[in-house]
């Protein structure tokens, strides 16, 4: 799967609820299992005893943009790849999962504003959401580090405030 | 009796506990202290930390377990970025790293299924993928990094083969492509779709 320009990502439009995974197989493959699939991402992606998980809003390729650059500066390098699953708002709110507004860590003051908390205190929720999003076809996306340099070279030019110390960067006044 | 088996060529008894071995729990728990601090920093003070990590690994005459604690203590992590945290200290590691990694292949790939089908032993995917990634990425001679990822290329485990895939992606090489495309047809479809996907990203 690789980015869809044309507001899609993994299979759905936007908006969509963004979530990093450490690595693209906690999602599975559509050949799997459905109950091996929902079991692994659900352990994995959504880890017990937590119950408040961080995942970022986006509505456009330019808040795709912004997140992936902020949580790359994390990194020693800055267009490392990335894999990333989304969620539609409906199916968190059908899994009786609460969204909060909570402000984002990275150095992106665009990206942090993206930032929400979803909270339930029941894991069962949490699968519900997987297998929600699993049946629905979504798959884990892999912004490859090409994609993730041209990103980087957008910001750049954007004077964005995170890698550039701009304090008048555009990207605050979106 | 108390064993630690999990550094590669390092298994304790406490019969062989004395005052080093006193000095060295006080290391670890600075160091896993460091590690919690790192992963909760953000900015300037995320880059300080990684590099407090690095210069722990590099001059500690105990290297090879606080590495070992490293992978382990990350992979425990809640934070999407757990994998990521270790891969960014050890790659800045050199041949130190690669002198572990091999020493850890030698002592878990002799327990993998395809060499004693029977056994129901599983590799530490997250381990491996660590592993992998940090020996690609870091500044090893390409050749020897390469031959050593490909080492691996026999498991059928796919978080094994997962950091495998991106291992070679790290690498880059036209070597390293030429594995990839070998790996593009695994009968595993998502390893074969993810070195497509690896391949096109080059």
């Amino acid at each position: 799967m690789t980015l869809d320009e044309q507001s899609h990502l993994g299979g759905a439009p936007f908006p969509l609820y963004l979530r990093k995974l450490d690595k693209k197989s906690r999602w599975g493959h559509p050949d799997d299992a459905i109950a091996d699939r929902v079991a692994v991402a659900t352990t994995e992606t959504f880890p017990y005893p937590g119950n408040c998980f961080s995942l970022y809003l986006i509505r456009s390729m330019d808040d795709l943009r912004r997140v992936v650059v902020a949580l790359n500066l994390r990194r020693n390098r800055r267009n490392n790849d990335i894999d990333l699953v989304g969620f539609l708002e409906s199916e968190i709110t059908a899994s009786e999962i609460q969204i909060l507004q909570v402000p984002g860590e990275t150095d992106c003051a665009a990206a942090n504003v993206l930032h929400v908390d979803i909270s339930s205190s029941s894991q069962d929720s949490f699968s519900r959401l997987c297998r929600l999003a699993m049946n629905a076809g979504r798959e884990a996306v892999r912004i490859g580090k090409t994609s993730v340099a041209e990103m980087l070279a957008e910001q750049i030019n954007l004077g964005c405030e995170a890698i550039t110390d701009n304090a008048a960067c555009g990207c605050r006044h979106a | 009796m108390i064993y630690k088996i999990n550094a590669p060529g390092v298994i304790h008894t406490n019969d062989h506990f004395d005052t080093d071995e006193d000095d060295f729990e006080g290391e670890l728990v600075r160091f896993r202290m460091i590690i919690h601090m790192h992963e909760k920093a953000r900015g300037a003070s995320r880059r300080s930390l990684r590099e407090v990590c690095v210069s722990y690994l590099k001059f500690s005459p105990q290297a090879d377990r606080l590495i070992n604690e490293l992978i382990l203590e990350c992979t425990k992590l809640k934070s999407p970025d757990r994998l990521d945290l270790a891969i960014d200290i050890l790659q800045e590691l050199g041949d130190a790293l690669y002198d572990y990694a091999f020493k850890f292949f030698q002592c878990d790939v002799t327990q993998w299924n395809y060499l004693l089908p029977g056994r129901t032993y599983e590799p530490d995917d997250d381990y491996w993928y660590i592993l992998l990634r940090s020996v690609a990425r870091s500044s090893i001679d390409d050749s020897k990094k390469l031959s050593f990822v490909w080492s691996c290329r026999e498991t059928s485990h796919r978080g094994v083969l997962e950091g495998l895939v991106e291992a070679l992606g790290d690498i880059g090489s036209a070597a390293a492509m030429e594995k990839l495309g070998i790996l593009s047809r695994h009968e595993d479809n998502f390893i074969a779709q993810l070195a497509h996907e690896v391949l096109k990203d080059q």
